[in-house]
């Protein structure tokens, strides 16, 4: 997720806020209404009972655009619609106050106070631009007028210029209300959003920091790593050297050792013969080339692992050969063991290595 | 044959170059750069041989001294180290890495021999 920092992204936010709030409150406003509508008739029955069938019809009728608001906002996708419905509901309340208040003989001012109830309700519950607040309220004023107009004996001068003061009083603090409200969601909403800002910052910095330290551990490890293979290559050379070169003159050594021998053998005298036999010097003198095969096999091997430490280092891959059973091994050979009965040999019977990649002596 | 002076401060190196090369070259060996100083005053050399990790004094800087005193002499460094950096080729004929093998030893000595000057 990127971080929504700019002033656009804000904005975005905002609308995308404002939708899901002003949908919330436009439901509850409508709710209200259905539910109050009821005990506002339970009200007319009992003030104005010569007036209530009257009263019930807009009062139906006003529940039914309220109904409908309701499912309309409950569909609606866009911040429009959703203000559009709302102040449908909003209007439907006021114009059936508006049209029932000229028609009240008694309890004028009682009706006057339960028509500002929509004045302030939309003050408490809606936080629209205060534009669209004064356009609606204006309406419902101009419905109050228009219907004192249609019915002009019900109700005395006096009476209609206060509750028209009361009513523009209650629908200036209802506006000043709305905006205030507004304006304060707006700011909460811009606080809330920085503060997420921070936080995604700060979770992306703690992250960058930890995929660093994360790093960091491995290229120690690594460039320990490579400090212990390149002091084991170093120390290991020496010794690898003085093996290597030192079996080939043995060999030749060796050789030599064993013609002489093999040729003074005849001439032995019994007790030289003695000796020969006691030390077994005939599987010694075949052996001995064997041993020595074995252990430049052996050397090898450490060579084998050595330059691959050396590759490592370097930054290659291990020295991979496609090897045969027989690589680093010595051919069948007579039985190195003074145990074993005289010319016995093993025999090599292991079938055919798989053509497989690997590292001799592993 | 030629004459080849080993320099290591490891003395089963510098019997088994004896051991190996003992039919093909005069080896003289010496355990430091200052013991290999003394064998060079004494005598004429073809070619030094030099460890590089020494005491002391390191192979570059005995292949210098030799190079300054010994300028005909052929000069070689034996490493473990496979990563020298760049060398003077002018101080330094070949370097030969360790573990060396015998008939590299003898081509390096035969052509540190020619190119000498």
């Amino acid at each position: 997720m990127s971080p929504p920092s700019s002033a656009s992204a804000l904005e975005q936010a905002w609308s995308a806020h404002a939708v899901e709030r002003e949908r919330a409150a436009a439901i509850t406003a409508a709710w209200l209404i259905v539910v109050l509508v009821p005990l506002w008739g339970a009200f007319d029955r009992l003030l104005e009972p010569a007036l209530f069938e009257r009263f019930l019809v807009l009062r139906a009728a006003d529940a039914a655009v309220t109904v409908a608001a309701l499912v309309g906002l409950r569909r609606a996708r866009s911040l429009a619609a959703i203000r559009r419905w709302s102040a449908l509901s909003a209007l439907a309340c006021g114009w059936t106050i508006a049209s029932m208040l000229p028609q009240i003989h008694a309890h004028y001012e009682l009706y006057t106070v339960g028509f500002s109830l929509v004045f302030w309700g939309v003050g408490l519950l809606y936080a629209w631009p205060p534009s669209r607040t004064a356009a609606v309220f204006l309406l419902v004023l101009a419905a109050h007028v228009g219907g004192r107009s249609a019915n002009p004996a019900n109700a005395s001068t006096e009476q209609f210029a206060g509750s028209l003061f009361y009513l523009g009083s209650a629908a200036c603090v209802a506006l000043f209300v709305s905006s205030s409200r507004r304006r304060l969601e707006r700011a909460a909403f811009e606080a809330s959003f920085e503060r997420e800002v921070q936080n995604h910052t700060l979770e992306s910095t703690i992250l960058t920091l930890q995929r660093t330290q994360e790093q960091l551990i491995a290229s120690e490890k690594l460039s320990a790593l490579g400090r212990l293979l390149a002091q084991l290559s170093h120390e290991i050379s020496n010794p690898v050297n003085v093996l290597k070169n030192n079996l080939g003159p043995l060999s030749g050594y060796a050789r030599g050792m064993a013609a002489v021998l093999r040729q003074a053998k005849p001439e032995l005298s019994p007790e030289a013969r003695r000796t020969w036999q006691e030390h077994e010097i005939d599987y010694a003198l075949e052996d001995c080339e064997a041993a020595l095969a074995d252990m430049g096999a052996a050397v090898g091997r450490i060579r084998t692992v050595h330059a691959d430490i050396r590759a490592f280092m370097r930054g290659e891959g291990p020295t991979r050969r496609r090897p045969t059973c027989s690589t680093g091994c010595v051919p069948p050979s007579p039985c190195s063991s003074a145990r074993c009965p005289r010319a016995s040999s093993f025999e090599n019977s292991t079938p055919r290595c798989p053509a497989r990649a690997a590292s001799p002596g592993s | 044959m030629p004459r080849v002076l080993v320099v290591d401060d490891d003395e089963l190196n510098l019997t088994t170059f004896e051991r190996c090369f003992r039919r093909d070259l005069v080896v003289h060996v010496a355990a430091s750069g200052a013991d290999a100083i003394a064998v060079l005053e004494r005598g004429p050399i073809d070619v030094v041989l030099a460890d590089y990790s020494m005491p002391e004094m390191d192979g570059l800087k005995f292949l210098g001294i030799v190079k300054s005193r010994w300028p005909n002499t052929g000069r070689l460094l034996v490493t473990a180290y496979l990563d020298m950096g760049p060398l003077d080729p002018e101080l330094v004929h070949h370097v030969v890495t360790k573990p060396w093998d015998r008939e590299d030893i003898l081509e390096r000595v035969r052509a540190a021999r020619i190119s000498s000057p």
